[in-house]
């Protein structure tokens, strides 16, 4: 049961691209250290989440095609009904 | 009102009624093949259990120190808002199929016609419709608390929340059908924007960097969020045509 909470959990904090909270993450801390030292640090978060939403974009996406060989009649569990993100 | 409580009321607004919509397709579904009294039931008593988590943790998450709410809050929200954009944009690109609210009530009806039958309180209704509600509604529940708290406004969010869910329930019975016309990805995109602008902001904010013009930089990390996902989506859109051309 707690397996589960645990699995639940992390998937509605997560979802299914753990990459993008890894480099969530990353940006943050990167922001907190040029801070720290004084230096400009509010152009890093802009720049790194969207290389980070364009790598997990295309990551998606070739995974559908490569699954299938094309795109849209690839559902997925998360493609429609209850849970999960959006 | 100030532009920070537009902000927050327009993005909970958003959000609340994308998954509203959802969460109304299946009750719908559930309540029209088996029993009313009993989906009704379960989403009262899904609403119940967010209205108590959203009461216990709003409180809590505006005693934290702003610093570390702002980086925790932005951190959470920039993984959430990405989810929601990067879902949004393979969907208006044609890479991910569309959520159809009206396969999604065939597919539950179906469903519920196939169940057994219930006697008194009907279990199946219950359970389906509790489900919907709860997991539809607590990311409804995330987004209230995140941006309730560190805009020091709980109850505005809250508000905002409650008048989605009023204005879906008033359509959807008037159609008295599932609402399929809504358009739910658009939605999707502007709420994965809002989320991914404000945190953006309150990341960097939290995490100790200066935003040049201060809050005035707002609009300007809204605009740069849609134009990178608008240029995502045809540059994905390409790549979906090209496919779809020259099969594999």
């Amino acid at each position: 049961m707690l397996r589960a909470a645990a699995r639940g959990l992390w998937e509605f904090v997560v979802g299914d691209d753990w990459r993008a909270a890894i480099g969530v993450l990353a940006t943050l801390a990167a922001t907190a250290l040029a801070a720290a030292a004084s230096l400009p640090a509010w152009w890093i978060s802009p720049i790194a989440t969207l290389s980070i939403l364009y790598w997990s974009v295309r990551r998606e996406g070739g995974r559908r095609r490569r699954t299938s060989g094309h795109y849209v009649n690839n559902p997925s569990p998360e493609d429609d009904g209850v849970g999960g993100a959006c | 009102m100030s532009g920070g409580q537009a902000s927050l009321a327009i993005s909970v607004f958003l959000a609340c009624a994308v998954e509203a919509v959802e969460a109304f397709t299946i009750v719908l579904a559930v309540g029209s093949t088996r029993r009313w009294s009993s989906a009704l039931l379960g989403v009262a008593a899904a609403t119940l259990v967010l209205a108590c988590l959203i009461a216990a943790l709003g409180p809590a998450l505006t005693v934290l120190p702003i610093g570390v709410l702002r980086v925790v809050i932005g951190g959470l929200l920039l993984v959430f808002g990405l989810q929601w954009l990067r879902k949004a944009i393979l969907r208006a690109a044609g890479a991910k199929a569309l959520h159809d609210e009206t396969a999604a009530f065939e597919r539950e009806s179906a469903a519920a016609r196939a169940a057994g039958p219930g006697d008194g309180v009907d279990s199946y209704s219950f359970a389906i419709s509790f489900k919907a509600v709860l997991l539809e509604g607590l990311e409804v529940a995330f987004i209230v608390l995140t941006f309730g708290a560190n805009q020091h406004d709980v109850p505005l969010a809250a508000l905002a929340a409650a008048a989605a869910v009023v204005v879906v329930t008033i359509a959807g019975l008037a159609a008295r059908a599932p609402l399929a016309r809504v358009p739910e990805n658009s939605m999707k995109m502007v709420v994965g924007v809002l989320l991914t602008t404000f945190g953006i902001f309150w990341g960097a904010e939290g995490a100790g960097a200066s935003w040049p013009g201060g809050e005035a930089a707002l609009p300007a990390l809204g605009l740069l969020i849609l134009a990178a996902s608008w240029l995502m989506v045809r540059e994905l859109r390409r790549d979906v045509s090209a496919a779809v051309l020259e099969p594999s």
